[in-house]
């Protein structure tokens, strides 16, 4: 039992287990319209875009989620704004910005010579540094994020399934998808801090692939997605903990452990209800 | 066959007033002139890339014309193509349905139970009631089809615009459609279909629009269709065999 109580002892740990929970909540229900909507690309992007913003926060001595909120949020408002022209398609466009956002934070990290040592956390996330300010942060956004995504689920989730449809019916389309792409920017700071800028796709996509293999309904879908993140979270910062690795890296490979234990168990297990396997129209 | 409906109250449904749109410089509808009346079923045919999905967006509100004006009076529902949609979304059949009533539901807030029952008995009049809970990927081409069809009627819409509802469709999901279709035009709403199914349209529709980029022909089937308008929207040769018309094969590569 000790394993599991010794570490929360310490405050450090246990303002990595609140931000690691948050992260599993955020990027849970967010995930689940990156994974059904085909969303990798752009929220690798976004993941990526966002560098910049948390460069110059850190060297302004601000908070790296102000940072990463700021320019991720206009980042998404470039994405779409791009990707609504018919001259150039939307992977060509996210291609080009968040290329150009990465290396205008390579550019600026290497002007700022004091603050290169902190580059390494800004990749792979420092989640023992999670400070009680950046932990109000993250729950104000997260909370923000999941709330906003559950009001707007029946909109969202009509125009991720039939977007002609909700065209037709006089759906501000458009504007529902930049609304997405902020929700998922926020989803994506809550992470930053607690996973690192790379790993970050992992929490958006693993929980949420692994929940859509158990289910055909969207709302259990993202609960399972935000319980298999947060379940992931804690899991792998314990790992993280008694054998002294990388947190960030620990979180994400036990997501993927757990989608391939259920994958498995889904494909080679006994067929119970039959699932949707099924012809693609595209 | 039925004459126009012209006992239903006088007003139109919908009217188009030389009504040209194009995307760029391609002209898609040209001087597009039409009344659509009450209470009937209207059959939309013409070959491929005729326009007949931009007159349906048209009407829609979803293009605006370069030129002409459009008068839609009453509320619009409309059915898409099959082909978009993504049916691996975890949504059920009920689900996909109730998505027609979201308009009245309105924002932040969730169907209550009334809108549920609503959405059950619009599957039933579909034939669907027992697949309600089915996860939409499940279900045969025939049967989305009908669901696309029960999202439509959740709509309570009196004009209702359904493009190429039955392509592809099975028997029984013909059979539902026509079943349908002539009750709402009981309740005195306008339907218009737009198909590629010319004996279906001229079994079926009161009233058929020959479409080729320009109205080729308005007016009942007989007329609408008469071999010569045929082979003017087709543009090639129509044979008469037993009443009924085949259009040559040459007539289909003409684009």
């Amino acid at each position: 039992m000790h394993y599991l109580t010794d570490p929360l002892q310490f405050e450090f740990m246990r303002r990595a287990l609140m931000a690691i929970v948050l992260t599993g909540i955020a990027s849970g229900v967010l995930g689940s319209y990156v994974v059904l909507r085909g969303l990798a690309f752009i929220g690798d992007a976004l993941t990526h875009a966002v560098f910049p913003g948390i460069v110059v926060a850190v060297a302004l001595g601000r908070s790296i989620l102000l940072g990463a909120l700021v320019v991720g949020l206009i980042t998404a408002l470039g994405i779409a704004i791009v990707s609504r022209g018919r001259r150039v398609s939307e992977d060509t466009a996210i291609g080009i910005l968040f290329a150009a956002m990465f290396a205008l934070g390579v550019v600026l990290v290497s002007t700022l010579a004091a603050y290169q040592r902190d580059v390494a956390d800004l990749l792979f996330g420092q989640i023992l540094a999670v400070s009680q300010r950046d932990l109000y942060l993250a729950a104000g956004t997260t909370a923000i994020a999941v709330v906003t995504t559950l009001l707007l689920n029946k909109e969202l989730s009509l125009i991720g399934f039939d977007r002609d449809m909700a065209l037709a019916m006089g759906y501000p389309v458009f504007l529902l998808d930049l609304v997405l792409l902020g929700l998922i920017t926020l989803a994506i700071v809550v992470s930053l801090q607690a996973i690192g800028n790379i790993l970050v796709l992992a929490m958006l996509v693993t929980p949420a692939a692994t929940a859509r293999l158990l289910t055909q309904r969207l709302a259990t879908m993202q609960l399972l997605s935000a319980v298999l993140g947060v379940a992931a979270g804690v899991i792998g910062l314990y790992i993280s903990f008694w054998w002294n690795v990388a947190s960030g890296g620990a979180v994400v490979l036990t997501t993927t452990a757990i989608f391939f234990l259920v994958f498995a168990v889904v494909e080679l297990g006994p067929r119970l209800p039959p699932r949707a396997k099924t012809s693609h129209s595209t | 066959m039925s004459s126009p409906p012209s006992a239903a109250p006088a007003t139109a449904a919908a009217l188009l007033d030389r009504v040209t749109v194009a995307y760029g410089q391609h002209v898609v509808l040209d001087d597009v002139s039409l009344e659509l009346p009450r209470g009937s079923i209207i059959g939309l045919i013409g070959p491929n890339g005729a326009g007949k999905t931009t007159l349906l967006r048209t009407l829609l509100g979803m293009l605006s014309p370069r030129s002409g004006s459009v008068d839609v009076s009453v509320p619009v529902g409309y059915m898409p193509q099959l082909g978009p949609a993504a049916w691996d979304f975890p949504l059920t059949a009920l689900d996909v349905a109730l998505q027609g009533g979201y308009r009245r539901t309105g924002w932040l807030r969730r169907p209550g139970w009334a809108e549920r029952r609503t959405a059950r008995e619009a599957l039933g009049a579909v034939g669907l009631a027992d697949m309600a809970d089915r996860q939409i990927g499940q279900l045969s081409g025939g049967q989305r089809q009908r669901v696309l069809l029960a999202r439509t009627l959740m709509q309570d819409a009196s004009l209702l615009l359904l493009d190429e509802p039955l392509s592809g469709a099975d028997a029984a999901t013909e059979a539902a459609f026509l079943e349908t279709l002539r009750s709402l035009r009981e309740q005195g709403r306008t339907v218009v279909v737009s198909t590629h199914d010319l004996g279906w349209s001229a079994a079926n529709c009161d009233l058929l629009c020959l479409l080729a980029s320009r109205v080729i022909s308005y007016g009942a089937p007989a007329q609408a269709l008469s071999a010569e308008r045929l082979a003017e929207a087709y543009g090639g040769a129509v044979l008469v065999v037993g009443g009924v018309h085949i259009l040559a094969p040459e007539g289909h590569h003409s684009h």
